[in-house]
């Protein structure tokens, strides 16, 4: 019999091995967030919110009370589920197609008010469930499907700061972080905190994490730990970009 | 509001009034004319009240966070119009795919585009058909306040009760004009109001003390998604003669049956009324839900082989669903359609006079 391997008790473990491609940084940021919710002993309060594209796929993956919904639309759906029950902790996990293009409204306007949800958001560089195609975050001559050539940012504009422009919007007592799949004991740290700001009652708290997608960028496990650590951060630099008082000393969980 | 009331308002203000009588939780919002007045009067009620207000970024948001409070386990509703309606059928899509008891109210604006602010019927389609789905919704089409009290209430037990998104199906007319009106708690009246439950956040721990509520819009093969319509269908088709209601007078010995819904059909009851007076052999059939249409009804008059005069503003989109319900019938349809603009009883009269001559 093989050893079970170390999965969050948050997870549900009937729907593993899990539904994403080989080498996808979806697993890697669920077993993130997963490890935080057993830390902080919130299972029975959460709601977790998954989006369309490849982010839809977590919709059984865990032992919470889920929502799959459309594109981008997962930030009102639990908008709407926090205004009405306080008291749950409400989790809209989406992609940077769903966050910063479809959807940006609904992330800009959340962070606005200040809505005490936490937003955890994949950047892959591209839209990986339709194919392959230009996302907001896709990099200058970065090639996709429908950057055959290279994005040309004359034509197509750089690359979109999400937790930059959130932190620009978002009230007092926002939290707003971008981690990587290439640093997990920080963005464990990071997705505490997204998550006790809530609990606290602070305000909204976003977390960007650069991923991986070897599927569509073609590469192979060298290739896309270079990507990960080296080209992505080159444009999006990893780290707090706003963190409200009472939060700075929260350490990670081991 | 315990004791019954007689009251004089517009309609937009009778919706507010109404769901704060079906014991509404919550309302999120966008603008747009001419349903505003349904947000200012419910903010106001909801501060007094202890209910919920929130004026969402746009339409989508407003039908997400709806169902996001209907998911908590809340009432939740919301109001829309014209452009705003348009976007709203991708939140009800979602609703409908996830069987979610929301209520919206649509006060029809000419269409299509941004047209006018004013008045129309040309949302008919969309609210009763609208999303990339099967039209699995429920739509009343009122046409008087007391009915806009009445059946507002009524949309939040059919919705909760059966969980179909349900709709209020108004227009500018009746959303901006005053009218008397009886306003009541249903509970003194004796209605059973149906008690909301919640779909996520339930008591214990999900995976431990009971299985996670896990709700999906996506399907992965066709036999799965077809299982899974099939069912939906079915529930709909089973629900339909509970749910569906109309109105008819005069069709025993008509030979002409004039069909309108909503307000236009306060203009064909004026003159069918009229008419029969004069000894003209002509009633009326109005239909109160436009999904699902009362289609044993409509069968019935038209296996009779009669004359029909299908009157509304707009160009035949009451008219599909009407001829669609006859197909199969020797019935002769006959139309008075208006697209945008408002019908008054002479034009019913003429017209009908015209088509009996």
């Amino acid at each position: 019999m093989c050893p079970r391997p170390d999965m969050p008790r948050s997870w549900r473990v009937d729907t593993k091995p899990h539904k994403f491609c080989p080498g996808c940084g979806h697993g890697l940021i669920l077993k993130s967030l997963g490890k935080v919710i057993d830390e902080l002993g919130v299972q029975e309060k959460v709601v977790y919110g998954c989006d369309i594209g490849c982010s839809l796929l977590s919709w059984d993956f865990f032992n919470l009370d889920t929502v799959q919904t459309h594109h981008g639309r997962t930030t009102p759906v639990m908008t709407g589920i926090k205004r009405s029950r306080p008291e749950l902790i409400c989790i809209a996990y989406m992609g940077d197609g769903g966050g910063y293009s479809i959807g940006v409204q609904h992330l800009v306007s959340a962070a606005a008010r200040n809505e005490k949800i936490t937003v955890v958001l994949a950047n892959n560089t591209q839209y990986a469930m339709t194919g392959g195609q230009m996302a907001p975050t896709t990099l200058p001559g970065q090639k996709t499907e429908t950057t055959p050539f290279g994005r040309d940012p004359e034509t197509t504009g750089f690359p979109f700061p999400g937790p930059e422009m959130v932190a620009a919007v978002a009230g007092e007592g926002a939290y707003v972080a971008r981690g990587s799949i290439g640093n997990l004991r920080q963005l464990t740290g990071f997705l505490k905190k997204a998550l006790l700001n809530q609990i606290e009652g602070r305000g909204f708290s976003f977390v960007e994490v650069l991923s991986a997608c070897p599927t569509n960028w073609r590469t192979n496990a060298a290739e896309t730990w270079d990507f990960i650590e080296k080209e992505m951060p080159a444009y999006f630099k990893v780290g707090e970009i706003k963190v409200p008082a009472g939060l700075e000393e929260v350490e990670a969980g081991g | 509001m315990r004791e019954e009331k007689r009251v004089f308002m517009t309609g937009n203000e009778v919706v507010a009034w109404a769901a704060l009588a079906a014991g509404a939780d919550v309302m999120f919002g966008y603008p747009i004319t001419p349903q505003n007045e349904v947000m200012h009067c419910w903010t106001r009620l909801a501060h007094k009240y202890g209910r919920k207000f929130l004026q969402t970024e746009d339409e989508l948001s407003a039908g997400f966070s709806t169902i996001g409070g209907v998911l908590a386990g809340h009432k939740a509703f919301t109001a829309t119009a014209g452009v705003g309606n348009v976007l709203m059928q991708e939140p009800m899509s979602m609703a409908e795919m996830m069987r979610l008891p929301t209520v919206a109210v649509v006060q029809q604006r000419g269409g299509p585009s941004t047209a006018t602010v004013i008045y129309s019927q040309q949302e008919v389609t969309l609210t009763a058909t609208g999303g990339n789905g099967e039209g699995l919704r429920i739509v009343y089409s009122t046409s008087s306040h007391q009915e806009l009290f009445d059946y507002t209430i009524k949309a939040f037990n059919t919705a909760w009760k059966y969980r179909f998104p349900t709709f209020i199906l108004g227009d500018g007319y009746q959303a901006k004009m005053r009218e008397s009106l009886t306003v009541y708690d249903p509970e003194a009246r004796g209605y059973g109001m149906v008690e909301p439950e919640p779909f996520v956040g339930g008591k214990g721990a999900p995976g431990r003390d009971r299985p996670p509520a896990q709700y999906r819009n996506t399907y992965n093969f066709e036999e799965e998604l077809y299982e899974k319509l099939m069912s939906d269908i079915g529930e709909y088709e089973r629900i339909a003669p509970e749910v569906a209601e109309c109105q008819s007078y005069g069709t025993e010995d008509a030979e002409l049956v004039v069909v309108a819904h909503g307000v236009v059909f306060r203009a064909v009851r004026e003159a069918v009324e009229y008419l029969r007076g004069l000894g003209e052999r002509v009633g009326y059939f109005r239909p109160l839900t436009l999904r699902p249409l009362s289609l044993p009804k409509i069968k019935e008059l038209a296996a009779a082989a009669k004359k029909f005069l299908v009157v509304e503003s707009a160009y035949g989109q009451l008219g599909r669903l009407f001829k669609d319900a006859c197909c199969g019938t020797a019935a002769e349809i006959f139309t008075l359609y208006k697209p945008g603009l408002g019908v008054v009883a002479d034009e019913v009269k003429s017209r009908v006079k015209e088509i009996l001559r």
